[in-house]
């Protein structure tokens, strides 16, 4: 299975956008399609205009082992370019799925392989994500490719302002 | 008495950040750390696709004084992307020079001009990462309305780099 599993980057080509964005969300399992699709205008121009806000792999299977519902794109991989002050350029991996399946057949590494390579070729010295610690199968993953835990071995914490208070913040001023 | 204000980021500003980012490192006992740049910084920031945007928190002499401004802050950020919810800003760091700390709230400052940045930007939020033993920034973000998503949803950072991203790569 693995020798047919094709990975292409979804580039500045006019996508059939219907298509393959709506194939992309149906690989989030449990939303409701209505409350997606106002999204998929926006995911189209953010991602497919002059300077991309993301980027996006897809695992594309042949016709004989599409899905029941015909999808033959079964993974992707959604990232952008973050910056170290240190360093420079790096890597972010925003998004990382795989539909169930179709996971043990070596298409998750696959994609990490192809991201490795971008970051590479781009000059980013390092790739960065976030785990969620009750999810033991992905830390797994990760670390057994020698990934390391940033929050565990450096301390580090993620925190989010909402847009509540940056409209108190800007108000102040 | 000199007064601070907080602009947007010139090229000319470059050296000014690079050494602060430096100051920076050297508080934390990292300096050899800091591998990038002043023509690094120059063209990932000022070039034509920016990897990152800054503001710079300069202090303003009084009149008469004989020097000229000086830039005794800065706040480092990008966009980032939720396929759920759109651009996001992430606020990469905040750096106040020791002697202009504690008085005049110049981190508040620049965390409320990087807000105003995400706003007229369309942001839906501002993320940012601090360190779990720095409460005092802690507390400073805290009391801005920021969370904690490490605390309550379990997030952690992860990264790949060196060695094991070039055998992913199959290097």
């Amino acid at each position: 299975m693995e020798e047919q599993v094709m990975l292409t980057e979804k580039g500045n080509a006019t996508v059939a956008g219907g298509g393959r964005v709506s194939g992309t969300c149906h690989l989030h399992p449990g939303h409701h399609y209505v409350f997606l699709l106002p999204l998929l205008a926006d995911l189209l121009e953010d991602g497919f205009g002059e300077h991309p806000f993301y980027h996006c792999l897809v695992a594309e299977v042949p016709k004989e082992h599409q899905s029941p519902e015909g999808h033959s794109v079964v993974g992707f991989a959604m990232y952008y370019f973050t910056y170290d002050p240190w360093i420079g350029k790096l890597l972010y991996l925003e998004d990382f799925f795989v539909m169930s399946d179709y996971r043990g057949f070596g298409i998750g590494s696959e994609i990490l392989k192809n991201l490795s390579q971008v970051a590479m070729k781009c000059r980013c010295s390092s790739m960065h994500f976030l785990v969620a610690e009750w999810n033991e199968p992905s830390i797994n993953f990760y670390k057994r490719r020698g990934a390391s835990d940033l929050s565990s071995e450096e301390g580090w914490r993620l925190f989010k302002i909402d847009k509540e208070y940056l409209l108190k913040m800007a108000a102040e001023e | 008495m000199a007064s601070v204000r907080i602009r947007e980021a010139e090229e000319g500003d470059c050296g000014h950040i690079l050494r602060l980012i430096r100051e920076l490192a050297e508080y934390e006992k990292l300096s050899d750390q800091v591998k990038i740049s002043e023509e690094a910084l120059r063209a990932d920031g000022f070039g034509e696709n920016p990897s990152y945007r800054c503001l710079v928190a300069e202090v303003l002499p009084a009149p008469g004084e004989p020097q000229g401004p000086s830039v005794v802050g800065y706040g480092l950020y990008y966009f980032t992307y939720s396929t759920w919810k759109g651009r996001n800003v992430y606020l990469e760091d905040i750096y106040v020079t020791p002697e202009y700390r504690g008085t005049g709230g110049i981190s508040s400052k620049i965390i409320q001009k990087v807000a105003q940045v995400a706003l007229d930007q369309g942001c839906s939020q501002f993320r940012l990462a601090v360190l779990d033993w720095n409460h005092r920034a802690v507390a400073l973000y805290k009391a801005l309305g920021a969370q904690d998503l490490t605390e309550t949803e379990g997030w952690h950072a992860f990264r790949f780099e060196g060695e094991a991203m070039r055998k992913l790569a199959g290097k």
